[in-house]
Parts: C-alpha cells; structure tokens; sequence
C-alpha cells in the first residue's frame, strides 16, 4: 500500500538523507499490515521526537494500523505557545 | 538581604520591610497569591482602593540559571472576580532581584488624580508625577529612556490600562527596551491604573544582591540544565527556530486552533501563518527581522522574534503563537504582516491580545466586521484608542463585547478569554480553563505534550491537575515554561540547583507541596470572593456545537471537573 505523509519543520531535517521531500510531503511504500511505528522506522525519525500523529485529519497513535491512500501528518512535540 | 517594597497610593509612602518567614521560601506566583490572601479581602472590588497588585520575581530570579528572572504580578482580576497572576519574559524580574527586592506591594490609590511612576534604583526610591498619561507603551519607555539609565527596567501599562478597561496588562521592557512582554492576562493593566501608578522604572546599575550559597554547585548544575536544554529538539530546534508560532500547525492537526469565534478548529490558510512560514518571511526579509531573539538575558531557548515588513523594517516584537491564533485565525485573518500590525496596536494601547483577538472575533461573529477583514479588525482597534463607547465594550473584553452584542458563542472561562486552544479538541486545556483559578489561560496548565488521544474525556483530569502543579512551580522559581519539556522530567533539578543558589534544602517533593498550598491559596480566595463550581465550567456552546471537523464536544462532566479541587 502506499500512504502519504506530510512532515512539519523540524522532522523534516531529521528523516534519512536519502528520501526526499516535496512540500514536505512524500508518498510512501509500506506492506499491507504497516502501523504508523512502522512508517516512523522507515522514515528515519527517532519516536521520541513525535509528538502529534493524524491519520487522515483525525488523531491517531503509533500502533494505529495504516491503509492504502492514507494522508498521514506527523509533528515534533512542543509545550505550548 | 531581600526586602519588600509597600508602595501606598494613598498616601505616597513607601516603605521597605522585612520579608516574613513565611515569605522566605515563595517567590514568584506563589508569593504573590500568599501576599493577596493575606492581606486583601477577596470580596473587595478589584479597581478600587482595597485591591492590591504584587509584583515578583521568581525564587531563581535574577541568578545565572537560563530562562529563570521571569516577573509576576498578582492581584484580584476585574475579568475573572478573582485571584489572578500573570507572568513575563523581559528584564524586570532580573532588575527587581538585584536590586534584593522580594516584592513590590502597590497599595491604595491616588488621591489627587495625579498619575505617577516609581523610580528605583540602589540608593533611591520614590514616586514621581508622570507627565506621559495617555501615552502607548511604546512612547512611555522612550520618554523614560532619554531620562534614565538605559540598563533600566521599564514596567509600564498603556491608556487602556489608565482608563480601567479589563484586558489591560502590563508590560516590561526587553534587553533592547522594547516594552512588548506582556503580563497581559487578567485585566491587570485596569488595576494598575486604579492606582495612578503608570509605571516602575527599574534601574539596576551598580547593585546585585544575588548571592549564591554555593556558587560553584549551582554554576555546575546550571551548564548540565544547559546541556539538557541543548539536547532537547524542542528547546534547542522548534523554539528558538520557529518560535511558538510553530504551535499553530499541531493546534490545527488537533482542530483546536481557533478559528472565526471557535466555530471551526482548523484555518485553511493554516500555512501562511504558522512557525515555517514565519521563519521564511522573516529571514527573506532580512532587514531588521531576526528568527530568534531572547526575552531576557542569558536564556538559551531564544523563543522570541523581530517581524519585519517587507522593507525590513520593524513591526512587531514579538510575534507569538497566541496572538497569531486569536488575532489571526479566530478572526479569519490569514496574513502575517495584517497580525502584527494588530499585534503593535494592541501593544501599544497595553491590551492582551487574547483578550482583544477574543473580543474582535465575538464581534465579527455578530457581523459588526467580516471575519478575515483587516481593515476592519483595525478601526475597532482604533475605536478603543478613541475611547469610543464600542471601543470600551471592546476593550472590556470577549465577555462583555458578547453580552452586549447578544452573542451565545462567547469563549470565556471565568470571564476570561480562551487562549489559542479549543478545549473541545484538547480537552485537558479545557480542564485547566474551567477549574484554575487563573480562569482559561494556557500557562496555567497546559496538557498538549501528552501523548494522549486530547478528545478522549477520561484522562484530562488527572493530566490537567499535574500540568497545574508543574506551571505553579515554575511560575514560582521564575522560570519559563519553555524549560519544561527538557526538565518537566527532572524536577529535582530545580529543586537542587534552588538549594545551591539559597541553601535551603529543596526536593521535588517540596516543590510539589509548595505548588500545591499555593493552588489551595488561590482557589480559597475565589472561594471567598464568591466564585463556586458554577464558574469551574466552560460556556454551553462548547458542549452543545461540535467541532465540525470532528464533532467532538467539551465532554468532560462536571463531577469529574469539580475532582480537580480534591
């Protein structure tokens, strides 16, 4: 299956030098029973850094299980404004 | 050793006193909340003569430590009717501590009608007529820098704090005598005006009582904090690069970004108002824009920035998440440049822009303005300035611009507006503004690291009243929030490197329990003041109208809320 994923500031520094970003998005290949623990290991990114997860506009977490066409949005964390 | 300032209005006296023992070991917020429940009645009205207003520099203010010399300033709030504190970055809270004030103690009120400031500095204390009344903020501390030491603190309110309107705060100067950190919440601004003290100009030239106990400890512990900071990606990557306008992108994944009156929580033009954004604009500017510019001296985060026109030019400083939610997204205004130039205004009035961003999105909603009119959000602006009647109601807040517009949406929590944060998409904030006693304010315990689904009701509670203690403690030492997420986990090194500056023994179990007498002080004193579980609730309107994007409601019950307190 294959997700999109959109990365925010700073998680777009940290991803593995060889993937490239368009807009801070990229489309990604994953198997079929892929959570989103899965898609953060083949991005890169250490898990400590991520602090918001949407699936599809809606709040998910790192064992939330992904499916084909899924927009995916992922965010550093942060104490507050 | 530290004193205590009393400043009577009343009578124009000043005296110095010792601090009581019991003062010794509170600082900050904590102090001044001791202070106000000892010595002001809680039922008394909070723009007349027997209100007091407290201003405090943390318990770490004025050390080495990074991030630590924030001011307080405490008083009952005219919005909320009752206790409030709000806290600020800047250089007030370092001059006050080396100066070895404890606290300043405004008392009374004029009895001439003059309006007066208070000029301190080593050898000098005393009250002089303030010839500036009417003036913004911003000419206020350029009269007094042409005068005085430019090392000098400046603690200012603008007119609207002169003329008793409710979302006036005070302001102080940063290390480049800008007057832009607000103590804004709260009204604060009207209390200081109650008394006809404009301003405190704070000149700490040849003083520093900040003695450490063992400074040798306490300069070891503060390069490992330091390093904490450093490693941290949020303290050392997000803020100081992007500022907290980066909060703007993960409020709006949550759909708890304010957007036209709290009627949607997700803006669609999200993207050119949050922290990249800012950060590209401002550094293809060049010019006099910086991405990254301390508050205070000697902080390592660097949250702060200058926003430039597109000439390069100065407009605002600084630019920060909370104003860009209210004055931006809440009013359907998706431009950076048309926010800061809401930003300066209110600034230079002395108004919080939660409040007024607040106030202009009710009024937009009852269709006095279109949300996403500039133009428009700016002449009701200059209705206050002209003291127009609309202007006052404005200028008293979202509250009383709802009542008096006959809106039903009207996000206020104690009568105070709601910071850039739907509670009904991060539901533990939604907490906090029901049941602090600071009314909704997202300094007063903020739950949005939680790894946590924020709509699920079951955990807020509990994430709430932590995330009350945690901002209770560092509002008393003086330190920034922004040092939380490197020491939130690490609390004992706070109380570790207190005990090398002051030696006096400090765990995290002692910081836990002073946070927690001081929560119990403020909420006894709204108790008194006549504020009962009716007030710990959030508007209807946030349980009634779903979120549209996800439907959820402020779902949280009241027996759970009424918990908070136990």
């Amino acid at each position: 299956m294959r997700v999109e994923v959109r990365l925010y500031d700073i998680l777009k520094d940290r991803i593995k030098k060889e993937i490239s970003l368009s807009d801070g998005s990229i489309s990604i290949s994953l198997d079929e029973s892929a959570v989103v623990n899965d898609l953060i290991d083949l991005l890169g990114l250490e898990k400590s850094l991520i602090g918001i997860i949407t699936i599809n506009n809606v709040q998910a977490d790192f064992d939330s299980k992904l499916k084909n066409g899924d927009q995916v949005n992922l965010l550093s964390q942060m104490f507050g404004g | 050793m530290a004193k205590i300032l009393r400043v009577n209005m009343s009578e124009s006296v000043i005296t110095e006193e010792h601090v009581k023992d019991q003062y010794m070991k509170l600082g900050g917020r904590a102090l001044t909340a001791q202070i106000l429940s000892d010595e002001v009645d809680p039922t008394c009205e909070p723009l007349g003569r027997r209100n007091k207003l407290i201003f405090a520099p943390g318990l770490l203010g004025g050390t080495h430590l990074t991030s630590a010399s924030r001011l307080s300033i405490g008083g009952k709030s005219p919005l909320t009717g009752g206790i409030k504190e709000a806290n600020s970055g800047g250089v007030a809270g370092m001059a006050l501590s080396r100066l070895g004030i404890k606290a300043i103690i405004l008392e009374g009120e004029s009895k001439d009608g003059l309006l007066r400031y208070l000029y301190k500095n080593h050898d000098t204390v005393e009250l002089r007529i303030a010839e500036m009344a009417g003036h913004g903020v911003y000419s206020t501390a350029r009269l007094f820098y042409d005068r005085y030491n430019d090392k000098s603190a400046i603690i200012t309110i603008g007119s609207a704090g002169e003329r008793g309107l409710y979302s006036a705060g005070i302001t102080n100067t940063d290390g480049q005598g800008r007057p832009s950190r607000f103590c804004g919440r709260g009204g604060l601004g009207a209390v200081m005006g109650s008394k006809g003290l404009k301003a405190m100009v704070i000149d700490p030239s040849g003083s520093n009582k900040v003695e450490y106990n063992n400074r040798k400890a306490f300069q070891s512990l503060n390069k490992e904090i330091v390093k904490m900071l450093k490693e941290n990606p949020a303290t050392s990557e997000v803020y100081p690069k992007y500022g907290t306008a980066a909060m703007a992108t993960r409020t709006n994944a949550l759909h708890a970004l304010p957007t036209r009156n709290f009627s949607e929580g997700s803006f669609e033009c999200v993207d050119r108002i949050d922290g990249e954004y800012l950060y590209q604009t401002i550094n293809e500017r060049g010019g006099e824009g910086e991405t990254t510019h301390s508050c205070m001296p000697g902080c390592v985060i660097k949250c702060s920035n200058i926003y430039a026109d597109s000439s390069g030019k100065e407009i605002v400083a600084p630019l920060e998440y909370e104003t860009i939610g209210l004055l931006g997204s809440n009013c359907g205004i998706g431009n950076l440049d048309d926010i800061a130039y809401l930003n300066y205004k209110c600034n230079d009035l002395g108004i919080d822009t939660i409040e007024t961003g607040a106030a202009i999105g009710v009024a937009m909603d009852q269709g006095l303005v279109d949300f996403g009119d500039f133009q428009g959000a700016s002449n009701l602006l200059d209705e206050i300035a002209d003291n127009t009647i609309l202007g006052r109601v404005l200028g008293h807040g979202a509250l009383m611009t709802g009542r008096v517009l006959g809106s039903k949406r009207i996000p206020v929590a104690k009568g105070q507006a709601m910071p850039a944060y739907d509670p009904r998409g991060v539901k533990g904030l939604g907490v906090t503004y029901a049941t602090s006693a600071m009314g909704a304010d997202h300094t007063a315990g903020n739950t949005i690291r939680a790894q946590v689904d924020h709509t699920d009701p079951e955990p807020q509670v509990d994430l709430s009243r932590n995330a009350q203690t945690i901002s209770m403690i560092a509002d008393s030492m003086g330190l920034c929030l922004f040092v939380m997420p490197a020491l939130g986990a690490h609390l004992n090194k706070i109380g570790e490197i207190y005990e090398h500056y002051s030696g006096v023994k400090c765990s995290e179990d002692d910081l836990r329990q002073m946070a927690h007498q001081a929560l119990k002080a403020e909420h006894e004193f709204n108790k008194k003041a006549g504020l009962s579980p009716a007030h710990d609730r959030l508007p209807e309107f946030m349980i009634d109208e779903p979120l549209p994007e996800n439907g959820s409601v402020f779902d949280v019950a009241g027996k759970e809320l009424n918990r908070v307190h136990e």
